[in-house]
């Protein structure tokens, strides 16, 4: 770009503040590269193994559930020293369902926040697990009843009741378990239950990624067999051109979209590269001069293929993704649902029409590309509920009335896992999470990570956490520092 | 040495071509990542997914605009990293918040300014300022027709520029929708 106009070079200015530490990328991607291709020769030894594997796992399942059992709380924290192990209960209390063996090694809350030790383990002999292993629709906290209810009224304004923060400490291949550390905070309008009580019941255990080409000449694409549509059938879909993005009622579509009311007529044309039979082409042709390619997937499936992304790559190198593309749900005899007659319960399949506009009389050469992930897991209920003593003491309460730049942080809760606030501002906008947070004790100055939370820009309040990276001790805290301002916590 | 030379290289070479290519790209490619992403911890790692996946996957390509295709892949990776955050309410509003201003030297403002765009926006308005691409080469990188590109990268270009005229903080959403 030769010249900037006036806004490009306030950009420019902004972007080139960014610095970035390449010097030790190389070394980093060399030693994955190396880490990876010594995993692989390892599973590649056992494989053999496999078989005599099988015959004695019977008997190793229950030493090393044993092992684990006996290892406890201490054996954990010994292993591992989490930084937050000190301040943290033992727990060992567990739930099994499909062969999933879920454990709560340790925990503690502190009002709104936890932090939680725990465990899976495959005890059905077949090693599930892996390094990959996740809660696929996230871990479940339950939170205090009577507090959602009365949240209701407001759900447009709160941004989420809970978060938290997950990190997998190790993944031990012998006994096939997966030990992680979560950090947990509710908002204070919908407070973490107690007895603290955490669950799943979706785990998957591995996810395939796949980038390849689709096995179609696109030399031979002709116009394909299409079916007429009404605007309600088409469910939505993703970069569409500026001009026809419309509401999920399709109230807003304009009348004159000749091009939209003609999509590829759903079958079965050819088959994906991950050879998984939950998602297949289901047809491809031409419609007024652009190339429609139009995938097919089962519905209600917990696991297997994600959505795929097509693109084209030309016969020089480069990917074209389409201009956009239209979801559309069909029943279980393939026709294709109308939004308004039916709802998402009644389809079995889902299409989805990519639109690519290029020179279709030089399709030759060009390779039709899938990039996608197929995921294996697991579907249970994994539910355990956690008593933990009274943290009161450990806790500090104060209320506030100096405000910083327009915000008042009235009711601060400090722990040992952080610092929660209930406040409110002035402003047109909310910059509380985004100010710096500290607390100052005896031993210095201890920065404050996080900003999660919640803001209701109609009452202008915000309910927002900063955590430690390590446990805080409450009782040395002499102050809270929000920006340059310091706020003195009186000693108890 | 042309961009094509390496590129024919890369395809055919072993690891002293990989740190090679890294030596070039690297550091464009991070910061490219940390644009997308405002997240400099998370654009590392994807940029090293980037590269492992390239050295694992050079035979595949052709050899040509070794550039494009780093970048491309630099691209999915960093929409793919997205996603994933969507899964953590709480996680994200504190990603927004905190370290990568440290680690990027982004001042607060802008950091919450570019936020506020799309992460697809980021990724036009970085390419097209910082690395001076094309609208065709964008094409190529962000899967749109030039034209459109055209209309997306002034209706961005301005949003950000008041954003970061305004000096005002981002304003906190659960998701990024990408």
């Amino acid at each position: 770009m030769s010249t900037f106009d006036k806004n490009e070079q306030d950009i420019h200015d902004a972007l080139s503040q960014i610095t970035v530490d390449e010097s030790k990328l190389a070394e980093q991607v060399k030693r994955r590269l190396n880490e990876e291709a010594s995993n692989t020769i390892q599973r590649r030894m056992r494989q053999p193994m496999t078989a005599a594997i099988a015959v004695v796992m019977s008997v190793m399942l229950f030493v090393t559930v044993a092992v684990a059992a006996q290892g406890g709380f201490d054996w954990f924290i010994k292993r591992f020293n989490p930084s937050f192990g000190e301040i943290a209960e033992p727990v060992e209390a567990y739930c099994e369902d499909q062969g999933i063996r879920m454990e709560v090694i340790g925990a503690q809350k502190y009002d709104n926040m936890a932090v939680v030790y725990l465990s899976l383990q495959d005890i059905s002999g077949q090693n599930r697990l892996t390094e990959q292993t996740d809660f696929q629709d996230g871990f479940t906290v339950k939170m205090n009843t009577q507090a959602q209810e009365e949240a209701k009224g407001q759900t447009d304004e709160i941004v989420a009741s809970f978060g938290y923060g997950q990190k997998m400490l190790y993944f031990d291949e012998e006994t096939n378990t997966i030990y992680y550390e979560f950090t947990i905070t509710a908002d204070a309008d919908s407070p973490l239950s107690d007895p603290l009580e955490l669950g799943s019941f979706l785990i998957y255990f591995d996810k395939r990624s796949y980038e390849e080409p689709i096995s179609i000449s696109l030399s031979d694409i002709k116009e394909a067999e299409t079916v007429s549509i009404r605007r309600g059938q088409i469910w939505g879909g993703s970069d569409l051109p500026d001009d026809l993005v419309w509401g999920r009622g399709s109230s807003d579509l304009p009348d004159d979209l000749d091009e939209l009311t003609t999509v590829l007529a759903p079958g079965n044309y050819a088959p994906m590269p991950h050879g998984e039979a939950d998602q297949w082409i289901s047809n491809i042709g031409i419609i007024d001069g652009k190339l429609h390619v139009q995938t097919g997937k089962l519905l209600h499936k917990e696991f297997g293929s994600t959505d795929p992304n097509l693109n084209l790559k030309t016969p020089d190198g480069y990917f074209i993704n389409p201009d956009y593309v239209l979801d559309l749900y069909g029943d279980k005899d393939c026709r294709l649902l109308d939004l308004e007659e039916s709802d998402y319960g009644d389809a079995a399949y889902r299409y989805e029409e990519a639109i690519f506009s290029i020179d279709t009389e030089e399709l030759d050469g060009y390779n039709l590309c899938y990039a996608g992930s197929v995921y294996s897991g697991v579907k249970g209920r994994w539910k355990v509920a956690v008593n933990l003593s009274d943290t009161s003491r450990k806790m500090r309460i104060i209320t506030n009335d100096i405000p910083v730049e327009g915000h008042l942080f009235e009711h601060m809760t400090l722990s040992p896992l952080g610092l929660q606030v209930i406040g409110s501002y002035t402003g047109e906008e909310c910059m509380a999470s985004g100010m710096s947070m500290a607390v100052e004790t005896a031993d210095g100055v201890i920065p404050l990570h996080g900003g999660g939370g919640s803001l209701n820009s109609q009452k202008k309040t915000f309910n927002l956490h900063w955590n430690t990276e390590a446990p805080l001790d409450v009782a040395t805290v002499t102050a809270v520092i929000i920006n340059d301002t310091r706020i003195p916590v009186q000693s108890n | 040495m042309s961009d094509t030379d390496l590129g024919q290289r890369f395809a055919a070479g072993g690891e002293d071509e990989l740190e090679e290519v890294i030596n070039l790209y690297g550091e464009k490619l991070l910061r490219y990542a940390t644009a997308i992403l405002c997240d400099y911890h998370e654009a590392e790692n994807v940029v090293q997914d980037v590269f492992l996946s390239a050295y694992q996957n050079r035979k595949a390509f052709d050899g040509k605009n070794l550039s494009a295709w780093l970048y491309k892949i630099t691209y999915n990776r960093s929409l793919n990293q997205l996603k994933k955050r969507r899964i953590l309410c709480f996680s994200e509003i504190r990603a927004q918040a905190v370290s990568p201003i440290d680690d990027t030297s982004l001042s607060d403002e802008t950091l919450c300014a570019l936020r506020r765009l799309k992460p697809k926006e980021r990724a036009l308005l970085y390419g097209r300022i910082m690395e001076e691409l094309s609208y065709e080469e964008l094409s190529q990188l962000l899967g749109c027709s030039p034209t459109a590109l055209r209309k997306r990268y002034e209706r961005a270009k301005n949003k950000l520029a008041a954003y970061l005229t305004a000096g005002q903080y981002g304003k906190e959403t659960k998701h990024e929708y990408i």
